[in-house]
């Protein structure tokens, strides 16, 4: 199978991802699309290591995932201080300061 | 290595501390460590040590790592009061630690692994830090904010890193550079598409218009020591990382690629110098003047690309210092958010603060006799070199708008004021603003590197 549809894919993937940080409201929503650009990432790494027949891609892969637990352990930290403030999730009235 | 080993322990040292008791050591002990690294970064200068095939301590990286330290022992120095106050000092040290050896991995990486585990614990403690002040909704604001647009751009970082190594099938930075000028069609494409991602992850890491957005805000929700943290440290090892990764590419960069870039820059240096020109938040100020000297930064690593480290190392060094030097008399005006008028009359009521000030602003905007002139003008030699004229102009333009914002907190220090003298300054930090006013006079007749 050529590599172009998971090129594809995770590009799509990667996508909705981005534009789900930009146009989502809620703040767990953001996080949760952060993952999925991270998973696009992770599936497109494991792709190209199997065309290259090398592991050190997966390895890499290994290092994404705590990565991304070690930041999501802290952005969900935040949210819970965010939270106890202004008894809410809604990035929108997070924004007291502009230009 | 061993600087990596010493930052790494320390930082495990703090944390320790918290239950042995040892509160009282952590100041000494980290200043110590940094420049225990400094002196190691001396002493080797000119040999080379290459660590796993991960990270090479070499004529690059010991330089910046060189400057890091300088800047994180003034930065502990100056700003010790913001670990005293707090209940937690040990957590903040050992945060402030291993964020320091994020940004040792960052300046010595020659594996694109080592790059983004480099920038993740940069990254991850100044989040925490960030949002340090735990009833605020401003520095809540600011922590969500950062850590939100810095995972975004992470995720960029490796999406432009997975599609290099999909056209190379390496992260190994010398070998990259060895394959590149051998590839197909195909994988000619997803290495340039991959440059891109990542050159524009890089972009909002040193908050370079137009991805720059995010930079004000965090900078102003944060708390003051934190701010400066960012600008000088954080800021310094992004860009050392960045002129790394650019060097690998330079010379196979397409046109379009090319003009893209300097886009960029010039994009970076109008918009900051205009939008900081109409602020009146003296820390909002800052930043904006902050992405207007990534701006000048920007323009030295794109026209210089090799050989410009000398270039960045002098202008961070002293980028750094005026910083910290602004930063640390903002904080002892005002805890937080100081508006410009706070700053009236300094001159009357405390001397030596108004002078270092007013010598970090010269040497900001770039008036000659000052270290940040030469820093500009070697930035923008170096832009003439390479035929970007244009750039040059720009440049001096952005020089010209900066002296109007600059001078503005200049004159309203001269004016008379009936507020009261402020507290005096403790021996210490009159000593730290000596030390910082003697390196921006000094740095111009050094002739570094």
């Amino acid at each position: 199978m050529s590599i172009n549809y998971y090129l594809f894919l995770s590009a799509a993937l990667f996508s909705i991802g981005a534009f789900g940080v930009m146009f989502r409201r809620n703040a767990i929503m953001k996080f949760m699309c952060i993952e999925l650009m991270l998973n696009a990432v992770n599936l497109l790494m494991v792709a190209f290591s199997t065309v290259w027949g090398q592991a050190q891609a997966q390895v890499f892969v290994f290092f994404i995932m705590a990565v991304a637990a070690a930041e999501v352990a802290v952005g969900l930290a935040i949210l819970m201080m965010i939270f106890r403030n202004i008894q809410s999730t809604d990035t929108s009235i997070l924004s007291k300061m502009k230009w | 290595m061993t600087e990596l080993i010493i930052l790494s322990l320390t930082g495990v040292a703090a944390l320790v501390s918290e239950f042995l008791n040892l509160r009282k050591m952590l100041l000494p002990m980290a200043i110590l460590s940094l420049l225990a690294v400094l002196g190691l970064s001396f002493l080797h200068i000119g040999s080379e040590e290459l660590i796993y095939n991960m990270a090479s301590m070499d004529r690059f990286s010991r330089p910046f790592l060189s400057v890091l330290c300088v800047l994180g022992v003034l930065w502990f120095w100056g700003f010790r009061r913001f670990f005293e106050e707090e209940k937690t000092t040990s957590d903040y040290f050992a945060l402030t630690l291993f964020s320091f050896a994020g940004a040792a991995c960052m300046v010595s990486y020659t594996n694109l692994t080592m790059l983004f585990l480099g920038v993740e614990i940069l990254s991850i403690p100044v989040y925490v830090l960030a949002g340090s002040r735990k009833t605020d909704v401003k520095g809540n604001e600011a922590s969500f904010k950062y850590l939100l647009l810095g995972a975004f751009s992470s995720c960029f970082l490796l999406f432009g890193i997975a599609l290099l190594y999909g056209a190379t099938g390496t992260f190994d930075l010398a070998e990259l550079q060895s394959k590149i000028t051998s590839l197909t069609p195909d994988n000619q494409l997803l290495l340039q598409v991959g440059f891109v991602m990542t050159v524009a992850a890089f972009a909002f890491k040193v908050a370079a218009a137009p991805f720059h957005f995010w930079a004000p805000d965090v900078y102003e929700g944060s708390p003051v020591p934190v701010t400066a943290y960012m600008v000088t440290v954080v800021k310094v090892a992004a860009f050392a990382a960045l002129l790394k990764f650019f060097q690998v590419f330079e010379g196979t960069i397409p046109q379009t690629v090319a003009w893209a870039i300097y886009g960029l820059c010039f994009l970076t240096l109008m918009v900051a110098n205009f939008v900081a020109a109409s602020q009146r938040n003296v820390k909002r100020l800052m930043a904006y003047s902050s992405i207007s000297h990534t701006g000048f930064m920007l323009t030295g690593i794109f026209s210089q690309g090799e050989g410009a480290e000398n270039l960045l190392v002098y202008y961070s060094l002293v980028y750094g210092i005026a910083s910290l030097t602004a930063f640390r008399v903002l904080w002892y005006l005002r805890n937080e958010a100081a508006d410009i008028q706070d700053f009236k009359g300094l001159i009357h009521t405390n001397q030596l603060a108004a002078v270092a000030v007013i010598l970090a602003m010269l040497s900001m905007a770039g008036i000659p006799p000052l270290a940040g002139f030469i820093a500009k003008y070697r930035v923008l030699a170096a832009a003439l070199a390479a035929g970007q004229g244009w750039l040059v102009v720009v440049g001096i333009l952005a020089s010209l708008l900066a002296i109007y914002y600059y001078f503005k907190l200049i004159i309203v220090m001269f004016e008379p004021s009936e507020a009261a003298p402020t507290r005096p300054l403790k021996m210490a930090d009159r000593v730290f603003l000596w030390v910082c006013a003697a390196l921006l006079l000094g740095l111009t007749v050094v002739p570094l590197v």
